[in-house]
Order: C-alpha cells, then structure tokens, then sequence
C-alpha cells in the first residue's frame, strides 16, 4: 500500500541553522504516528514541511504517493490543528468549522450536515454560536479539530494539541483523541515532548533529536528496545552503563567497565572490541539484603538515596565501581531498604541492551 | 501691501516663535517695541540702525493680508506697537476705532510725504495714518508665451481673448481684488456698491473662472516664474522681484484701471508705547532710510525725496511705475455692501 | 489611609477642560453673540439659521466627500503599507515605521510645496510622462483641482491611518493567516475573510483619524486646490479673517462640524463596540 506521507532525505534550514537533517519518514494511512522529542528539536518544522508551509532544501514529501509540486499548503490533503489551535476569534464555532467546507465551495446543506455531524463527534453540541474566547482550553482543543477533521483530509496534523491543558484534562483528552482517530480512521501525525503521551496513544513514535530521526518504532520497540543511548536516556528512566565490549558465551555479552563485568544477553547493536553502552531500566533491577541465584548480574551495594513516588520506590544503590544505579521498587513487596543499608542489586542479562552512543 | 511668500500657517507660527522671543526678552533692560508688518516689507538693517541710534529694539513679525492683520489685532490688543494696513484697511480700522491719532509734534519727517498721497480719501488729514509704501495691482505674463498680451481687464477678463491660457491663469485670492478688476472691466468703479453692477461683475467672472487655475496671493509669482502659469493678476512688488528668477516676466498697468495701493504706518489705540511707536515711525520716514527700503522691496515709497537717492535703474522697474492720470484707483471701504461683495464671492468659490 | 481616585483624575479633566472645553465654550459663547466688530455682546440664534444657506451647503457636502475620497486614498495605501511594515523583521519594522512617520516630523507645509512642483503644469510629473510619451497634449491639469487636493490629503494624513492600522496588525496573530491558507482558503480569501475583520478596529480609527482631519483641513485645498474649491475649513477661516467679518457664523459653522463629527464618532464607536463584541 502507498504510505500515507513519506519524507525521503528532508533536510530543511532556517535561520542559518539545520533544523531538520536527512529524515526519512513513512506514515501509513490510518496510523496515528507521533514525532517525540525534546523542545526545539524540529518537530514543528518537521510538521510545516509536511503541511507545505515549508518547502525542503533537500529530500522530498509524498502525501499519497504524490509529490507536492508547486501546490500550496491548501491543496495538500494535509490539515494542520496549530500549537495553540489558531481558531478565529471573530468567528463563532460553527463559522470556524465550517470554514473549510465553505473554502471547497460545498453546497450549503451539505455544509450544514457535515459541520452537525462533526460537532456531534468532538461533543460540541449546543456550543456552535459560541465565540472562541468564550470556550475553556479542552473545547477550543476540540473546535481545531473539528476544523481540521470536517473536510475529510488524507493527514491530519497535530502540533502538541494538549500542550495548553492541565494534567487531568489532558490525560482525558488523550484517551477522546485517540477513540477519534479509531473512529474517523484518519492518518494522524501527533507532535510531543511528553513521552508518556506518545507511548500512550501511538502506534509508531518517530524520536527526534537535534533535527535527526533516531529510531522509529512501536511504543513497545521504542520502550523496551531502545537504538542509541539518547532514545533509551530520553523514553522513560534507565541506567547507563560506558564500558569495553568482551565476548562471553553462549550468545551472552560482557561489558567490562571499571573492572566490573556485566552480561547483556538483550541484543542491540555489538561489534567487537570497541566502546559500548549498555542500558537496563529500573523496573529490572532487584535490590534485596540477600538475593536468590539465577541472575546474571548481581553486585554488591549500599542503598544512597531512596525516593517515594506514590506507588513505587525509587531505590538508588551505589555498586563497587561508584556508579549509581536506580532501582523501581514497587511499595508493598516485603524488603524496603533505608539510606546507608548495605544490599545486593542484580538483574538478568536479557534485560540488559547495547545501544549506540548516538 | 500683501507680500506673503509665506502664507498664514507660518505666519502664525513666526507669530509664535516672535512672541516666544518676547518672553525671552522680557527681562533685557532694553526698550522694545513691536512692529507687525508684511512679510518683506521692510529692510533688517533699517531696524538695526535704528536700534543703534535709539537703544529701543524692534521685534518684528509678519501677516500675509489685511484681514489676518486685522484678526490678530482685534485677538490680541496691545500687542503691538506700530502694524501697516493697507489703504482700505485704515479706514476700516478708523472706522472700529482701533487706531491712535498720530501726533504731529513727535512726526518731522512728514513733509516729505509725496503730494500725490496726501489728502487720500480713507485718511484724507493724515489723522491716524502716515503712507508708507505704494505698490499697484496689474496684469503679468510670461512673454514668451503670451505674445499678444491683454492691455486691459476688459480684454484680460474676455474668454475668448484668454482661452488659449486656459489652466495657467491665476488671479489674486482677494475678493476686493479680483470683484474690483472685474467692475473696472465693466466700466464701473472698483467701489462700486451698486448691487446690479457687483452681480454683474460676478457673472463676468464666472464665465472666465473655467480657464483660472487658482486664486492666490501668497505664490503667484513663484507659479509664473516656474512657468506653471503664464497670465496673472498680481502685485508689483513680487512681480518685479520674480523677473530675477524669469526674464520672461512682463508687467503691465491696465488701461481701464489700475489700483493702487497705499500701505500706512499707523499706531494701534490699544498700544502702551505710542511715544516709542512715534520714533520708529518718524525714523522710516527719512529719506535715506526711505530709499534704502526701496531698494530692498521693490515697492515705490510715498516719501518724494527718498526717490531722488534711490538708483534710478531700479526706479524705471515697471513695477514702480505710478498709473497716468485717470488710470490709477484706490479701493475704498464700501461699508455695508462689503457683504454683497464677500457674497458674489462665495458664489464664484462653491459653485 | 484614604484614597482620592479623583485626584488621579484630576490632570486628565484639566487637560480636557483646557483644550478641549474651554475653546469649545469659547465658540459657543461667539455662535450665540451678534454680528459686530468682530462680535458684540449679545444673544439670539441667527448665526444658525444664516447656516442654511443655499451656498453653504454644498460646501459642506464637497467637503464630505473630498474627505470620504481621501480617507478611501489613505487605507488603500495605508492597510498595504502597514501590512507590509508588519511582516518585515522585526528589527526593519522600526526603520520603515519612522519613514512613514517623517511627513508628521517635517514641516509638511515645505512638503506640500514639494507637491505643487510636482503636480503643476510642467512640473516633474508631466516632465516624467513626457519623457515617457505618456503625456496628454493638455498635460494632466491635475494641480488646483479637486484630485490634487485629494493627493495632498492623502499624503499628509496618511500616517493617521498607518499608526493604528498598524498597531492592530501587530497584534495580529499572522498563524491564522497560515490556519486559513491551510484549509483551503487564498490569499485573497485569507486577507478578507480574516486578516480584515481582525483588524478593522484599527481600519475604523484610521478611517475616523483622517476623516475628521480631512473634513476640516483649509491649507490644502488654498495651496493644491487653488483656491478654487472651498471646503468647510475654507468657510470658518474666511468668516473669521475676511471682510466683512462675522464670527457667530463662523463659529456657528465649526460647531455645526463639530456636532457632525461627534455623531461619526458615536456611530464608528457603535460599529467598534459591535466588532469587539
Ligand atoms: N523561522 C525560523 N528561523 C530560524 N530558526 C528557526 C525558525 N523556526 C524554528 N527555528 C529553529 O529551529 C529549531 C527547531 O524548531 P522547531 O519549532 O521545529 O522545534 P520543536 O521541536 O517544535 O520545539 P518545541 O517542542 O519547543 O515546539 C529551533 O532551534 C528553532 O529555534
Ligand atoms: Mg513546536
């Protein structure tokens, strides 16, 4: 099947600086893809290109299959909901809605029937006379949708919609959003720094830094099988570990690193001798006074720091080398260990990675 | 009279900053005394001299018309010392009462005051006002353009004669002026106050005023010595002045009649230093003084024995040029048929 | 401690009341006086009734609509300019702002002298055309005449219109451009559909600026309209300075205006109100 967009080699500057390098990018239609990464590293810009509002210095941009030509941002398949929603504040709800049906010069009645009905989906009945400013921060998320939703595009894009709204509402908003894009089936290109947002609602996260793509994937790829040490350091928490690569056996690595050694059985990426990182999450990590056998790694500590978080236990555990390792504990099972307690902390060498140091 | 290279909006403004100096002024010891007068009229360095010789320092500042003068006046009283309304203007101002009689005692220069002026009709005794410099109103073209020049207002004001001029004619911003030219066309007095003869005047000129291309009295020799009009209506002074800038600039006195205008030093009743005001006055009225503002300004002095010093060349200007017998008019208050005139006037403006 | 809010308001009442009231109290007195030398104490209403004058009233009526002409003159290069000031970086947008400014800066009447030489017969604009072949046997007659009167109008006034219109553009929020563009509307489109509406504020106190300056100016239409077209400002000016003088008439005549341009001001007011919802 055609992809629904496809970025080949985009590379894109603006103020004499390369935003956006060599991003190559295919979005299949009905996905809802998002674009993850920390504040200033190109998504919307990225999101610009797609929506026509930029054009590349390099590469090229397929919606559908086809190129954009010398078509303008409008005649693009392509709707953009704006970083802070842009709706017109002279208009009222339904003349913002309807504005891009009236710009396809549809018959009036259809208009009428398309604009109910979408309002009806976004659940702004009753709100259609209202004027922007007299809508909270969710129904104005929802009016831009609804805006760019009505015309029926190939592509919707949407520039971090929940940025503006509190953690309740958002966390609400994601679960609708994401029901809709079921719903219309309509291909949505999702733009955040919340990773937990990304990781909640996507199929597939792009995570971008420094204007380059690292790794594409599921949530579940990206999670738990993370390319480089920016993806594993920037989706969720983990431990890094630098060391030297030493082949071990039966399909086992080991790392050697400041005269300890450690087993990585996860795969990721090893090539002989060289300078590797390793990464293992928290959630991995045992700490116990005495642990039982059977894993791989397994060091003797002394518990530094231990935070609470609700439902679980941040335990930080320095180990033989200095280095500090966190632990995710969660509050109820039997040990707790104090500040000062010496432990053991240890985990499988299957939930240990190598990953690239970008 | 009315010289205005500047119009009313700068004159104001001069108007302004002179008072502003006023202020500054205020606490010099020296005497001062203030004369309002046309702008050009009077050469600086006369003021310095006399300044010299009197310690009384003069602050000058200017109008561009008769009418501003007397606005100003009636708005500010005993503001200033000596003004200089034209001949019409005196009678009116005689008339409101806004002049000090002149006192003979203080004024020996009087007796050189060419007879020619004396005993003119808006001040026939001299009671309020001493002549000063006299100027007329006449025809000017450009000679390379108007070959066959207008001789009169009959033949000025003859659309036919005219059309080819269309859009480079002006006349004078002055409803007096340009009524009065129109009256004399028609064989009338330019103090008509006959409603029949004022009306027709006014039907004479709303046949012309398709080829005028403005009324204006503060420009009208810049716009003829750009060439940006070629026939006008317009005063002499100006116009001799401009021939420096346009050799092409003729002068002519019309033959059905010529106003002559007689510009007077007179003493606002409404003045505190009318004893200073005397001296200035009488000072001006020397002949050597009188010839070299005659030479400044172009304008012909009423004082007979400053033009013997004046350099005959600039004497034979035809600007300076007194009208023969029976040409020469003066205009006259014409009291309460001012109204019909400034009326006609309307008519002509917001067709 | 105690509060005087009315203290606060105190400069703000004074400078209305000497500038604006006080002058205004003048003319009134003046409008109601007799007829005199320039007025005399007394009372009745004539000067009003001399204002329906059959002359006067076309004077007034020109007077709207050289300066309807002229306020259309000023948004149609002063909404464009402003536009384009506005999408300039931000550090040009400064630069070409004060250039638009300037004409307030210099003498404008040395400026509008400029003009005369440009406009007059065999002036710099039919030197131009000539050079060009473009010029008509007749040349343009374009100075003294009304045209004239409307271009000094315009130039002199124009920045009255780009100051607001101006500064309502740049509290515009030019992503709603883009949202348009977006959706499918043209650049047309987008400029009327949103752009306009969003500024009209500001286009409505342009429009009021020039308008009300406009409807009163007298030395543009003495210097480029020749004399010859006589606008209201014209008439006041004359019937206080020109003989025979009458001031209640001319006083008459600048509160007839005044009242006129108040009931423009109230209605432009409405229709802002009504904008701003
Ligand atoms: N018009 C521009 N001119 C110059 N530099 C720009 C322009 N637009 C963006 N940039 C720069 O490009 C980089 C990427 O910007 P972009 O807006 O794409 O980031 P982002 O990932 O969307 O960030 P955020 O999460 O803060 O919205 C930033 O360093 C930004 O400063
Ligand atoms: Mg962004």
């Amino acid at each position: 099947m055609v992809p629904a967009v496809e970025l080949t080699g985009v590379g894109k500057e603006l103020g004499g600086q390369k935003v956006v390098r060599g991003v190559d990018l295919s979005i299949r239609e009905g996905e809802f893809f998002s674009l993850l990464g920390p504040s200033g590293c190109g998504k919307t810009t990225t999101l610009r290109l797609i929506a026509g509002f930029e054009t590349p210095d390099e590469g090229a941009i397929r919606i559908r299959g086809r190129g954009p030509g010398r078509r303008p941002a409008f005649a693009r398949e392509v709707n953009l909901v704006f970083q802070n929603y842009a709706l017109f504040p002279h208009m009222t709800v339904w003349a913002n809605v309807a504005f891009g049906l009236e710009m396809e010069r549809r018959p009036k009645e259809e208009i009428r029937r398309e604009v109910e009905a979408i309002l009806a989906l976004v659940r702004l009945e009753g709100l259609e006379g209202r004027y922007p400013r007299q809508l909270s921060g969710g129904q104005q998320q929802r009016v831009a949708l609804a805006r760019a939703l009505v015309t029926d595009p190939a592509v919707v894009l949407l520039d971090e919609p929940l940025g503006a709204l509190d953690l309740k509402l958002r966390k609400d908003m994601q679960i609708e959003l994401k029901a809709l894009q079921r719903r219309t089936g309509v291909t949505f290109i999702y733009v955040t720094h919340d990773q937990e947002e990304a990781l909640a609602m996507s199929d597939r996260i792009a995570v971008m830094h420094e204007g380059r793509v690292l790794q594409v994937g599921t949530p579940e790829e990206i999670y738990e099988r993370p390319q480089t040490r920016f993806v594993a350091h920037f989706i969720g928490e983990t431990n890094l570990l630098e060391g030297r690569l030493r082949p071990g056996g039966n399909g086992v690595v080991e790392v050697e690193s400041d005269g300890l050694a450690f087993a990585v059985g996860g795969g990721g990426r090893s090539s002989g001798d060289e300078q590797v990182i390793l990464t293992v999450r928290p959630e991995h990590l045992v700490v116990g006074r005495r642990l039982n056998g059977g894993l791989e790694n397994r060091f003797a500590g002394e518990v530094v720091a231990s935070a609470y978080h609700g439902s679980e236990r941040m335990v930080h555990v320095r180990i033989g080398n200095g280095v500090v390792l966190r632990s995710r504990v969660p509050n109820g099972s039997a040990e707790l260990p104090d500040p000062g307690d010496a432990v053991e902390v240890g985990w499988p060498a299957a939930a240990a990675r190598l990953v690239s140091p970008d | 009279m009315k010289n205005p290279h500047l119009p009313r909006f700068t004159a104001a403004v001069l108007l302004l900053a002179a008072g502003l100096l006023l202020a500054a002024c205020a606490g010099d010891r020296r005497e001062t005394i203030s004369l309002f007068i046309w702008d050009d009229f009077i050469d600086p360095d006369v003021l310095t001299q006399f300044e010299d010789e009197t310690g009384i320092r003069v602050i000058v500042s200017n109008y561009s018309s008769n009418e501003d003068l007397l606005a100003k006046l009636q708005v500010s009283p005993g503001q200033y010392d000596v003004i200089v309304p034209s001949d019409y203007m005196v009678q009116i101002m005689r008339r409101m009462e806004l002049l000090a009689p002149l006192d003979y005692g203080l004024l020996t220069t009087v007796e050189h005051i060419d007879e020619r002026f004396q005993g003119l009709p808006y001040d026939p005794e001299m009671d309020h006002s001493v002549p000063y410099l006299w100027g007329t109103t006449g025809i000017a073209y450009l000679e390379n353009v108007v070959t066959d020049p207008p001789r009169t207002w009959r033949e000025f004001f003859d659309p036919d004669r005219s059309a080819p001029y269309r859009g480079r004619i002006s006349l004078l911003d002055d409803s007096r002026e340009v009524l009065g030219a129109a009256l004399m066309a028609l064989g009338h007095s330019p103090n008509s106050r006959d409603e029949a003869e004022i009306r027709a005047a006014g039907e004479l000129l709303r046949a012309f005023l398709p080829l005028v291309a403005k009324f204006d009295s503060d420009a009208f020799e810049d716009s003829l010595a750009a060439e940006s009009t070629v026939l006008i209506q317009g005063w002499s002074g100006e116009i001799t002045l401009a021939k420096d800038e346009n050799e092409e600039i003729r002068y002519l006195l019309p033959q059905d009649g010529t106003v002559v205008f007689v510009d007077n030093l007179a003493i606002p009743a409404s003045s505190r230093k009318i004893e200073q005001a005397h001296l200035l006055i009488d000072f001006l009225g020397r002949p050597e003084i009188a010839a070299q503002i005659v030479e400044f300004t172009y304008f012909g002095s009423a004082n007979a024995s400053a033009n013997e010093r004046v350099d005959p060349e600039v004497l034979e200007a035809p600007g300076l040029q007194y009208p023969p017998p029976g040409v020469a008019r003066y205009l006259e208050d014409v009291e309460e048929a001012a109204d019909l005139y400034e009326r006609v006037w309307l008519e002509l403006k917001s067709r | 401690m105690r509060s005087r809010p009315w203290l606060l308001l105190l400069p703000g009442l004074l400078w209305l009341g000497a500038f604006f009231l006080l002058p205004l109290a003048i003319i009134a007195v003046v409008a109601v006086a007799d007829r005199g030398a320039p007025v005399a104490w007394g009372f009745g209403w004539s000067a009003f009734g001399r204002l329906w004058d059959p002359l006067v009233v076309p004077v007034l009526w020109r007077s709207a609509w050289i300066a309807a002409a002229a306020t259309l003159g000023c948004l149609a290069i002063g909404y464009p300019l402003s536009y384009f000031i506005v999408r300039r970086p931000k550090r040009s947008r400064r630069l070409w702002y004060f250039l638009v400014l300037i004409p307030l800066a210099a003498n404008s009447l040395v400026l509008l002298y400029a003009w005369t030489t440009i406009l007059r017969p065999a002036g710099l604009l039919e030197n131009l055309a000539g050079r060009l072949g473009l010029l008509p046997e007749a040349g343009f007659g374009l100075l003294w005449s009304p045209p004239a009167i409307i271009i000094g109008l315009v130039y002199w006034y124009l920045p009255f219109m780009v100051y607001p219109v101006y500064a309502s553009m740049e509290r515009f929020d030019f992503r709603l451009l883009e949202a348009a563009a977006d959706l499918g509307a043209g650049v047309r489109t987008s400029v009327v559909r949103v752009l306009w509406p969003q500024t009209l504020p500001g286009v409505v106190t342009g429009c009021l600026l020039v308008y009300m300056q406009t409807f009163c100016s007298f030395v543009v239409p003495d210097l480029l309209g020749g004399a010859k077209t006589l606008m209201v400002g014209n008439l006041i000016q004359q019937r206080f300075l020109s003989l025979p003088q009458d001031w209640p008439l001319g006083a008459a005549l600048a509160l007839a205006v005044v009242a006129a341009l108040a009931v423009v001001v109230w209605i432009s007011m409405r229709v802002q109100s009504r904008l701003e919802g």
